[in-house]
């Protein structure tokens, strides 16, 4: 396996950033920080992709924006999951299972 | 829902730009600090840090634009950008954009003309309720070749039917003599049966409507005034309701005023005022004086017109049982036929408007062309601008999105133009309408003319928008930036869609051309068709006696006679006569008549003849010349001599071949006395110019068969100036007795023709219109082609070409188009000219000489249009042109 950050596989990333909402609302950046973090820094984001997405769940109404201090008294823009956006995280959760599994399958096949 | 959010998202950016830009900017620098923040922990110092960040990350401007460019509030603003961009190049461009946008305001404004008034006649429904059930039956008796129910029809259909939900009985164009208001009028009355409005789904502005008793022979004498007569002649006065109006010497009760927008269901008659039809409430078919009246139905729900005929027709059909023999032999084969009433009232306007409508949208067709090509012109010299375009970025998308908005700049301002064009000719134009368009409702720009220009508005964007972008999609960019790249390759680059562009336009002219050239010759075929009398100088009055003060025959041709007397004393008056047909009326009479000698026919079934009574100087007034035999004489006016006068074509037609004059012919049928005839006339086209002369008699007038009467007066001067004089005469016999119909005889035939005149007048302009688009497009295009040229003529004359080479290189140019263009419009024409056939008179719709002249009008002015450029190419320096290689 090689070290150097990966693409992101094509509609994925939209379900990352749900998923990491689903464990704590946070900002822009530290949805970055985490998906890198989780895949152990294969998969970095580019901030323009990232506020697309972010613009994008938001209007779609999967997560909901709101101004907080952070930390050390900066403000960003928290995000958090809606109700709609835990329905689509479990679903799309649901489908890549699924395609995971068909997908090894048919790798495996010999 | 969530549709809804992104569209009130979208607009809260759209709108408060600023603010959301804003946020995303301190959204983003947030993000940049906390990254830039984590490098300070690893030990960087904060700059060094922001720089590491900005590395990786690229610059956030680009992350803002990606995330900026993503939405359709995006495509909005760059949208607008584009508008503004264009308007702009307009203003850098008057001229480009003064051309361009006159064409299209030309185009767009005749267009939306001519469809105001298809939407006025054809397509708004007829100003009834519900007007698709409404339905006009009608019955057709070949015997007698006419087309007419008898009222005891209707009273049946009426009672028995299945498929209607109710029927109503009406008679139009009945002239009645109102007296008592202000000086004596003649106004238009029908008659309706009591529930003739409510049939139509119309209720009156004022008062009420017949009731059921009024419509019964000998039920009281009640009128329904229509809004006009209400204001002309009573001021619109509130109070009129059960006031009462004498017409024709009877005085009738006023029951109600209709509202303005009514419109009578008839293709020619505009009533002032409806009588109640007072028609006898049993069938009856052996009673005397039996009436034609016409019939309207409102057809039940979702009953078809074949159920309806049927119905109808098996109704007929059962009646004939409790008709008398006579009319059942005449009835024999009779035809029930129902037309929708829409359909009825403006069927046959449908084939000219069609026409104009056609023609006006060649016309529209063209002016797209030649902005089309002035756009290909134009994106030729921008290939450069649109070329660093791209060079900087911008997608093919982008730069076809750019020169579509240029496009629906152009068009938007050119419609806006055009579609004031349309409300100033439609004001221009209205008054000089053919009555058969102007009496179908108020020609106005309502919501489908709106549609239907801002329909054409964008396809005409779309035509010449989308070329010039589809070439601009595709730019060669580094052939563009190439330092007089343009002068290489770009005369070849778009010289085959100009090519085209221009054969479109040729072909479009000459078609046109073709059909207002056959227009035209038929008009003139027309107009010079001779009438059978001489219409100049010549004034003609009418006017009706009522029953009421003249019932007897001596009464009103004591009246004639008295008129006669004084008008022959006025100066100026070189002869008259009196009839009571004048030519190019609406209406004509006829009469049965037998030969003597042939047996007699069943009742009913005698042939017609139109027949008139005139003066003695009736024949030497309208100078229509005695051929054989001789006129009328003083004597003949005696009530024991039976002579009359016959027609040429009645004559040939009916009257044995050596000796015409030799049998007696006897008029009204059975028991009226045989008359001699006398003389042979010329004929008259009483019935109109495009009507072959029928057969007519003419018989002395005595006052007896018509109250109508008109008098022509020939003069030695413009015979306008006699009308005072002759309406003084009338009015000093009988002060109350109205007159109408002051015409000259001139006026009569032109106002007969002024449908056909319109026509060609409409498409004369439009054929016109096109021919100088067409002249301009080709002219524009040779131009250019010698433009871009000029280095290459210069060379070739260096070289040793003639001016005569160098014409022939740019005329040929030219002849190409039009050895293309020529074969395709005549193709078109023949293709489309057939539908002229009715609106022809006398000319085929192949006519040759048409079709020549048109062709030699077109290729004389395309060429004068190539041979401008020519000369200048001609007059090319070469030291001049090969100075600026």
């Amino acid at each position: 396996m090689s070290d150097k950050p990966s693409d992101l596989v094509q509609g994925t990333l939209d379900m990352l950033i749900l998923k990491t909402l689903a464990l704590e609302p946070t900002h822009g950046y530290g949805i970055s920080v985490r998906i890198e973090q989780m895949s152990k820094g294969v998969f970095r984001l580019n901030a323009g992709s990232l506020f697309l997405a972010i613009q994008r769940l938001e209007r779609d109404g999967l997560i909901e924006g709101e101004w907080k201090p952070t930390e050390n008294n900066r403000r960003a823009k928290y995000y958090a999951l809606t109700h709609k956006g835990r329905k689509r995280l479990d679903n799309e959760t649901r489908e890549w299972g699924r395609q995971v599994a068909a997908i090894a399958r048919i790798l495996e096949a010999s | 829902m969530s549709l809804l959010r992104n569209i009130s998202r979208g607009l809260r950016s759209l709108f408060r730009k600023e603010q959301v830009d804003r946020e995303l900017n301190e959204e983003m620098r947030a993000y940049l600090e906390m990254a830039a923040a984590e490098k300070v922990k690893d030990g960087l110092s904060h700059r060094e840090a922001l720089r590491a960040v900005r590395l990786e990350q690229g610059t956030l401007e680009i992350a803002k634009e990606i995330v900026r460019s993503a939405g359709w509030v995006f495509f909005l603003e760059t949208c607008w950008q584009d508008l503004r961009f264009g308007l702009r190049m307009l203003r850098k461009n008057p001229g480009f954009a003064a051309v361009a946008v006159l064409t299209l305001a030309l185009g767009i404004g005749a267009s939306t003309t001519i469809f105001s008034f298809v939407n006025t006649a054809l397509l708004r429904p007829l100003p009834y309720h519900d007007p698709s059930r409404l339905v006009w039956a009608d019955e057709f008796m070949p015997h007698i070749n006419d087309w007419a129910v008898p009222n005891p029809e209707y009273t049946n259909w009426s009672t028995h039917n299945h498929t209607f939900e109710a029927m109503a009985a009406y008679d139009e164009g009945h002239r009645s003599n109102l007296t008592g208001v202000g000086d004596p009028e003649r106004i238009e009355t029908a008659r309706v049966t009591a529930n003739f409005l409510s049939v139509l789904g119309v209720e009156p502005a004022l008062g009420r409507v017949f009731l059921l008793g009024e419509d019964r022979p000998g039920g009281p004498l009640a009128a329904l005034l229509a809004d006009s007569l209400w204001h002309s002649k009573f001021g619109a006065d509130p109070g009129i309701l059960s006031k009462s109006i004498d017409l024709d010497g009877q005085t009738y009760t006023v029951i109600g005023v209709l509202p303005p927008t009514f419109r009578f269901p008839s293709k020619h008659e505009v009533p002032q005022c409806l009588l109640a039809f007072q028609l006898p409430s049993k069938v009856d078919w052996a009673a005397q004086g039996l009436v034609g009246t016409r019939v309207i139905g409102r057809l039940a729900p979702s009953v078809s017109l074949n159920q309806a005929s049927a119905d109808l027709a098996t109704l007929a059909l059962q009646s004939n049982s409790v008709i008398p023999a006579g009319l059942v032999r005449v009835r024999d084969g009779l035809q029930v036929q129902l037309t929708p009433l829409h359909e009825k009232l403006v069927g046959n306007l449908r084939p000219a408007l069609l026409v104009l409508l056609i023609a006006v949208l060649f016309v529209l067709l063209i002016a797209c062309v030649n902005v089309a090509n002035l756009q290909l012109v134009r994106s030729a010299s921008r290939r450069k601008e649109l070329a660093v375009r791209t060079a900087i970025g911008a997608s093919p998308l982008r730069l076809t999105q750019q020169l579509i908005i240029e496009g629906a700049a152009l068009a938007a301002v050119g419609g806006g133009t055009g579609l004031l064009l349309a409300a100033i000719s439609i004001r221009l134009v209205c008054s000089s309408l053919p009555g058969a368009i102007a009496q179908t409702g108020v020609i106005s720009i309502d919501g489908p003319v709106l549609l239907f220009a801002f329909t054409i508005t964008c396809l005409a964007s779309i035509l010449f928008g989308l070329v010039p972008a589809f070439r601009a999609s595709k730019p060669d960019v580094s052939d563009a930036l190439k330092e007089g790249g343009c002068r290489t390759t770009g005369v070849y680059a778009y010289r085959g869609y100009r090519g085209a562009l221009v054969v479109v336009e040729f072909t479009l002219a000459f078609v046109l051309l073709i059909g207002s050239g056959l227009l035209i010759r038929s008009f003139i075929r027309l107009s010079n068709v001779a009438p059978g009398f001489d219409p100049t100088n010549v004034l003609t009055v009418s006017t009706e006696l009522p029953d009421s003060k003249y019932s007897t025959d001596l009464q009103r041709q004591t009246f004639f006679y008295r008129i006669l007397e004084r008008v022959r004393g006025l100066p100026a008056v070189s002869s008259f006569g009196l009839t009571t047909q004048l030519p190019f009326s609406r209406s004509q009479t006829s009469s049965a008549f037998l030969i003597e000698g042939q047996p007699e026919p069943p009742s009913g079934t005698a042939p017609m003849v139109f027949n008139s009574d005139v003066s003695s100087d009736y024949f030497q007034a309208m100078r229509v010349p005695v051929l054989t035999g001789r006129s009328f004489t003083p004597d003949d006016f005696k009530p024991s001599s039976h002579v009359i006068i016959v027609s040429a074509t009645f004559a040939r037609r009916f009257l044995p071949a050596g000796s015409p004059l030799s049998k007696r012919i006897r008029l009204h049928g059975p028991g009226k006395p045989w008359s001699t005839a006398v003389g042979i006339v010329g004929d008259v086209h009483y019935a109109g110019l495009n009507h072959i002369s029928d057969p007519q008699v003419y018989a002395p007038y005595s006052g007896e068969n018509s109250a109508f009467v008109s008098l022509i007066i020939r003069s030695n001067q413009d015979p306008r100036r006699l009308a005072p004089a002759a309406r003084n005469q009338f009015l000093a016999v009988d002060p109350s007795q109205p007159i109408f119909g002051i015409a000259t005889m001139q006026r009569r035939i032109d106002d007969s023709v002024e449908t056909p005149r319109f026509d060609m007048t409409v498409l004369a302009i439009f054929g016109s219109v096109a021919l100088v688009l067409a002249a301009v497009g080709i002219y524009g295009v040779i131009s250019y082609f010698v433009s871009q040229r000029t280095h290459e003529i210069g060379v070739r004359t260096a070289l040793g070409a003639a001016p005569s080479d160098v014409l022939r290189l740019v005329l040929g140019e030219g002849f190409l188009f039009i050895t293309i263009g020529l074969p395709l419009g005549l193709a078109g024409s023949l293709l489309l000219t057939r539908y002229l056939v009715t609106l022809l008179y006398g000319v085929r719709p192949t006519d040759p000489l048409t079709i020549i002249c048109a062709a030699a009008l077109l290729v004389l002015v395309a060429l004068a249009a190539c041979y401008v450029p020519a000369r200048r190419a001609v007059r090319v320096d070469p030291m001049e042109a090969l100075r600026y290689e």
